[in-house]
């Protein structure tokens, strides 16, 4: 079992997202933007968040036109797992593998802290057993304020797409506690298939004692549970 | 520009006019920002060596050994003249720079802090400044993947027209992988890579080592222009270069450029170089010779290679997709010589470049403001509760959270402490915990330099003790004024024997550091000098997890002692600064005991678990720092304050906003307390039990004065954002 970690130019989460994998016992490579066999060869893959190629233009967009993101619709096609933390949920959508856009934030300032999101019900295995969870998590971006239209919205609810939601500490969801201005709060969300999942808050940030929370911990654990069946 | 003494040294050891170029080089190299040309002969007094100093002041980091041959890098740099003019891209520069500093020795860079000055808040001009500087940082940091954890910022008057923007970048590296800033191989090659050359940032140096004016502005062009993503291609490349160990020597290009490393390395590696100039990628036609040689443009790295590994390095650098070009060879015969199209445009002695400039005489005079006394009429307020509401409202006490929320503080998933706390601490991959803290107080500095410097020190030293650690070593930025002026030189003479003394004091080596003079501008003729600003960078080590402290009341019911003695006086203090507008007067006085009795009684304190949580007194004296271990938890405290001096009886202002040195709150459990009490008498050290927390949330003095914590903490809370995110409505 491998699992594959995107590495652009620019990209600098990737060691971490490593760190997390490699304690949890899981073989993982990093993926180049030219490297369509090997990501070919990976069981999932996990888009690793950063500024690829600096985010000129726009978050993503460069990153979405080299041969990697090209093969990402066939690679989700294979059913197998894609997660996109931050930079890579910004690329998912920006390749149109999930719905929606991440714009700049309504502060129009980098937002860095501890926040709460509440895990929604979904039926994707990488949520598995997390309905209702509350996590502690740190968000890290200028671009995460997610927009569709809301009939867009209505329809990823009603097929249980939203996966997590901006909330207080006890899981009340509120706009007072709504870090970017993202529509209903989403801070991540599935495909209809439940194999790709794009979040703007990083997990692997919330995976070790030390860093005062591993909430964020159980998405692994859960892709890793899911490749072993 | 070059003195008529300084042309003349040149011409009397060339034997001849120096050309275009090499005057050029000259103006970059003997810079006072190059050449520390009127701060050295003073470098004698630091302290700056240890057993665990790997390397120390003079290269890109200065290099601390934790154990284990695992050494933590430390560099710290100013960037404040182009921070004054172009404040997005003088800061993010500044930034880059300090980064590619530790990045020379093959560190690996995991945290940057950042000590910012600028005018007072009120003013639209200062909040300008705070905006870019700040989305400066931002940009560049964040891009880089590298986490901005902690640092300070102070808003006064003085620095108005002159703000200051220093920069602190720590790294890690295994002790067998170092790399120096040297060229010692003659027949080594020299590889030029990164960003290609272009114009920006010309006489660079030049211009951080003048006064600003009302002209300045048109020297926007001196300011460089940065690009993170190139940045970030450039770290990861540099390091898999120093784990392949394919790097003989590696410098920064940064202040002076080309010029500067190409002949700072041969200095060191006492050997020379052979440059042929039109090697250097440009990116910018028509670029005359003296250009070329000292553009300060961004993200250029240049790396010593031995012949035989050549190649390799070509590769690495070619997968990274990253300009490079062979630009010379190191040689042996002790010149570096320029060629340009065949012709020779420069010949000059490399010890004439880094070493020759004549040291200019400085005169020394003590500024009639020192002498002013400070008389208070006490009661200064009829109303204090109403006077302690205002002090939470200053910006140089509020929540600085509108700035660091800006900043990625957790990449690299190794944040355990980020700003907020009295110190910075991160887990290493070996799993040992570092503190970082990055402090200073100018109002103290500019009372009394010597003082004021070593107290200032101190209270770095209280950061990193509050958190748990033991202080290891140090950098320092020294910002001072025109050193040509005797009593801005006075004010630096005095700081620097004050850092001494201190550095003596703790046996804490300074590894590193800069100094920052000419922070002065002549604003329709009116001189305005910054208060002085010695900024102090300190590493301490955390020998054990469980010694880790926390900042903040952890639970009700616990008593709360305050460690060491308050002598009431108030110079200096924010309290007067800000709420009465006073600054004069004699500030207390640094005392090397009192300040090693405190530490050492919370270090054995903490060691025995004696300790829920530890704050320092700093800024707004005790009120602030009682009110600041309430907020996170939300645990009130009541407290009295008859015990707080043994020699003096205070007055109420006095005990409450007091910034005396030597001082911390601790929260102990009432199960210990006793023997607590007996360890601190045991050493005797100063101490006096203050009251309990408590789960009502308020704080209680003296069972007259009463705050809900909610209300100090919204005031607390907003003492910036109120005024950065009200000025668009």
């Amino acid at each position: 079992m491998q699992v594959g970690i995107t590495k652009f130019p620019g990209t600098n989460n990737e060691l971490d997202v490593k760190r997390v994998l490699k304690s949890l016992g899981i073989k993982n490579e990093l993926i180049y933007p030219n490297d369509v066999k090997k990501m070919d060869d990976m069981d999932a893959l996990i888009l690793a968040g950063g500024f690829s190629y600096g985010d000129y233009l726009r978050p993503g967009i460069i990153a979405v036109q080299t041969p990697i993101i090209e093969n990402l619709h066939d690679y989700a096609n294979s059913e197998r797992f894609v997660i996109g933390i931050c930079n890579g949920f910004q690329m998912l959508c920006e390749t149109s593998l999930l719905p929606g856009v991440l714009s700049t934030n309504t502060s129009t300032k980098f937002i860095s802290k501890w926040v709460s999101i509440k895990t929604r019900v979904t039926s994707s295995p990488l949520l598995k057993g997390m309905a209702n969870r509350i996590l502690r998590i740190p968000i890290a971006h200028f671009e995460g304020r997610y927009y569709d239209a809301n009939e867009e919205i209505t329809k990823l609810a009603n097929k249980n797409q939203i996966a997590f939601k901006y909330c207080k500490d006890d899981g009340e969801i509120s706009l007072e506690d709504n870090p970017n201005g993202s529509i209903e709060n989403i801070a991540g969300i599935i495909n209809a298939k439940g194999n790709v999942l794009g979040m703007m808050p990083h997990p692997e940030r919330a995976s070790f004692q030390y860093l005062g929370s591993e909430d964020g911990r159980i998405i692994f654990e859960n892709l890793i549970e899911e490749l072993k069946c | 520009m070059l003195t008529i003494e300084e042309l003349g040294k040149i011409e009397s050891v060339l034997e001849r006019e120096p050309n275009k170029g090499e005057l050029a080089v000259f103006e970059a190299m003997w810079s006072e920002h190059c050449s520390y040309k009127s701060s050295r002969r003073w470098f004698h007094l630091f302290k700056d060596d240890a057993s665990y100093v790997e390397l120390g002041i003079g290269e890109g980091a200065g290099l601390v050994n934790l154990g284990d041959d695992l050494l933590i890098g430390l560099g710290l740099e100013s960037h404040n003249h182009p921070s004054a003019i172009s404040p997005y891209d003088g800061a993010a520069t500044g930034v880059g720079g300090i980064i590619r500093d530790i990045l020379s020795q093959g560190c690996r860079p995991i945290a940057i802090l950042d000590s910012l000055r600028f005018g007072e808040l009120e003013s639209q001009h200062s909040q300008h400044l705070l905006e870019n500087v700040v989305r400066g940082i931002s940009f560049y940091g964040n891009c880089c993947g590298i986490p901005t954890v902690g640092g300070e910022v102070e808003f006064a008057e003085p620095f108005e027209n002159n703000c200051l923007v220093n920069a602190m970048c720590v790294g890690t590296i295994a002790k067998d992988k170092i790399v120096r800033s040297s060229a010692s191989k003659p027949g080594s090659f020299l590889v030029l890579y990164g960003a290609r050359t272009g114009r920006d940032g010309i006489h660079g140096v030049s211009f951080a080592s003048k006064d600003l004016s009302e002209k300045s502005e048109e020297e926007r062009p001196a300011v460089q222009i940065g690009d993170p993503l190139m940045e970030k291609i450039l770290i990861d490349a540099t390091l898999e270069l120093v784990e392949k160990e394919l790097l003989n020597g590696l410098q920064d290009l940064g202040g002076g450029g080309l010029s500067c490393a190409v002949s700072e390395m041969t200095h060191k590696g006492s050997t020379g170089a052979l440059i042929r100039l039109e090697d250097v990628p440009l990116r910018e036609k028509n670029m005359e010779v003296w250009e070329i040689l000292v553009s300060e443009s961004q993200e250029r790295m240049l790396a010593v290679v031995e012949p035989q590994k050549l190649e390799l390095v070509k590769e690495v650098l070619s997968r990274y997709d990253l300009t490079f070009s062979v630009i010379g060879e190191v040689t042996d015969n002790s010149h570096c010589i320029v060629y340009y199209k065949g012709n020779k445009v420069i010949d000059l002695p490399v010890d004439l470049i880094v070493d020759g400039f004549p040291e200019p005489e400085r005169k020394i005079e003590k500024p009639a403001y020192t002498s002013n006394l400070l008389e208070i009429g006490f009661p200064l307020t009829s109303d204090l509760r109403k006077d302690i509401l205002k002090l939470f409202s200053s910006p140089n006490i509020g929540n600085k959270s509108w700035i660091y929320q800006q900043y990625d503080q957790h990449v690299q998933i190794q944040t355990v402490f980020s700003a907020g706390n009295d110190a910075a601490v991160l887990r290493l991959d070996n799993g040992k915990y570092i503190a970082l803290s990055l402090d200073c107080n100018s109002f103290m500095v500019y009372l009394d330099p010597y003082h004021g410097t070593a107290n200032s020190a101190s209270e770095t030293m209280r950061n990193i003790t509050s958190v748990g650690a033991k202080p290891l070593a140090f950098v320092d930025c020294l910002n001072f004024g025109n050193p040509e002026k005797p009593e801005s030189y006075w004010q630096f003479v005095e700081s620097v024997k004050g850092l001494g003394q201190f550095s003596h004091d703790f046996n804490l080596p300074i590894v590193g550091g800069n100094v920052s003079f000419y922070n002065e501008s002549q604003i329709d003729g009116k001189e305005e000098r910054i208060n002085p600003s010695p900024t102090i960078g300190m590493l301490g080590l955390i020998e054990d997890p469980k010694l880790l402290l926390k900042n903040h009341f952890q639970n009700q019911d616990n008593h709360i002692i305050i460690i060491g003695e308050t002598d009431g006086n108030l110079g200096g203090s924010e309290y007067l600064r800000y709420n009465h507008g006073i600054l004069k007067g004699s500030i207390p006085l640094y005392n090397k005991e009192r300040e090693e009795t405190s530490m050492k009684a919370i270090q054995l304190l903490n060691e025995a678990s004696y300790l829920e949580s530890c704050h320092d007194l700093s800024n707004g004296g005790l009120i602030i720092a009682l009110a600041e271990m309430t907020f996170e938890r939300n645990i009130g405290v009541s407290v009295t304050l008859d015990k707080l001096s043994n020699t003096k009886k205070l007055m109420n202002e006095e005990s409450l906003f007091s910034e005396s040195p030597s001082r911390y709150l601790i929260e102990v459990i009432p199960n210990n307390l006793e023997e607590v009490e007996q360890i601190l008498r045991k050493n005797n050290v100063f101490y006096s039990v203050l009251g309990r927390t408590q789960k009502e949330p308020s704080i209680e003095i003296e069972k007259t004065v009463l705050f809900k914590i909610d209300e100090l903490r919204k005031i607390w809370e907003r003492a910036i954002s109120n005024k950065m995110d009200g000025k668009n409505d």
